[in-house]
């Protein structure tokens, strides 16, 4: 019960923090990057 | 002892007599003017703007809207309240599991919706897994959907709902579900009959929380639902901004309100308890 329940938050915590970690990957690639260095 | 009160409320009544009543009346003066030739306002006074509003155009639109919403506050609760149990049983680390809830919060609500944009465009991170997996031949239109603007609202007001519910759970006696447990309750049982009447008070208050800004949305279904999920939000907007018929808008808002206004009225007198 108490595994399921931890398996379960780890989703939701997945669900909550996924969209934002991609979004901060993507602005680490080259064209991110590139893109990073208009607001210099 | 009466005038010492009142010398004290006095700050507060006369900030809400400027900040809410004024404005309201305001509002609520529009909503009775016509609509100008070139988008202003002007005499005579009509309740025209009102009837329109049960025109089964903007009927559709409430109704989608108090659906989204509502399907909105089902979804975080189905997936809070078992987050919001397992920080409760978290021990030393319960503070690190509420900071990560909060977390997402740290960045603009702009950039989390911009950030699902991005997943659920047909060139984004989803489409290029699953095609990438085999799963699908074609890219999915996933954005600019009633789903998208689901999956928008359970995120952005998912923290809404898990800390009232962990105050909930927080406070409650653990021992209660023992004794069920003794007593021969099943696990599903103890949950059911137990756990979930006692975090009623916070079950209710995240709902309300989820519930009245998911009515009021207006940046999520427009980003993620364009042009074809219209939630009540971007109704008003456009009054205001494309359609420049601020009377329409006004009653808008102001009916949007009353619904929301009834509907809490309704809940606290049925519950006989403070909402919050």
């Amino acid at each position: 019960m108490r595994r399921m329940l931890a398996l379960y938050a780890a989703g939701v915590y997945l669900f909550l923090h996924l969209p934002l970690a991609i979004l901060a990957a993507s602005a680490s690639t080259p064209r991110g990057l590139r893109c990073g260095r208009v607001f210099r | 002892m009466r005038t010492i009160r009142n010398i004290f409320l006095a700050p507060s009544a006369l900030v809400m007599l400027l900040l809410v009543a004024a404005p309201m009346a305001i509002v609520l003066y529009y909503s009775l003017l016509t609509r100008g030739v070139y988008g202003g306002v002007e005499w005579p006074l009509t309740l025209e703007n009102w009837r329109r509003l049960a025109d089964p155009l903007y009927l559709h639109i409430l109704a989608r809207t108090a659906a989204l919403a509502a399907a909105a506050t089902a979804l975080c609760l189905v997936l809070g309240f078992p987050l919001a149990l397992f920080i409760s049983r978290a021990g030393p680390r319960k503070n690190l599991y509420l900071y990560l809830v909060i977390l997402p919060f740290w960045t603009s609500f702009l950039v989390r919706t911009y950030a699902w944009m991005f997943l659920l465009r047909e060139t984004g991170v989803i489409n290029a897994a699953l095609m990438g997996l085999g799963l699908i031949r074609e890219p999915l239109g996933m954005l600019y959907t009633p789903g998208a603007v689901l999956v928008g609202l359970v995120y952005g007001h998912l923290p809404f709902m898990v800390l009232p519910l962990y105050a909930a759970l927080e406070r409650m006696d653990r021992s209660l579900l023992e004794a069920a447990a003794d007593l021969g309750a099943r696990p599903w049982q103890a949950a059911l009959r137990v756990l979930v009447p006692l975090a009623a008070p916070g079950i209710r208050a995240g709902s309300v929380l989820v519930f009245i800004p998911c009515l009021g949305a207006y940046l999520t279904p427009d980003l993620l639902g364009g042009s074809k999920t219209v939630m009540a939000g971007n109704l008003i907007q456009n009054q205001f901004t494309q359609a420049r018929d601020w009377p329409f808008g006004s009653a808008a808002a102001l009916a949007l309100m009353a619904i929301i206004l009834t509907l809490l009225v309704a809940w606290v007198r049925r519950e006989k308890e403070p909402l919050l």
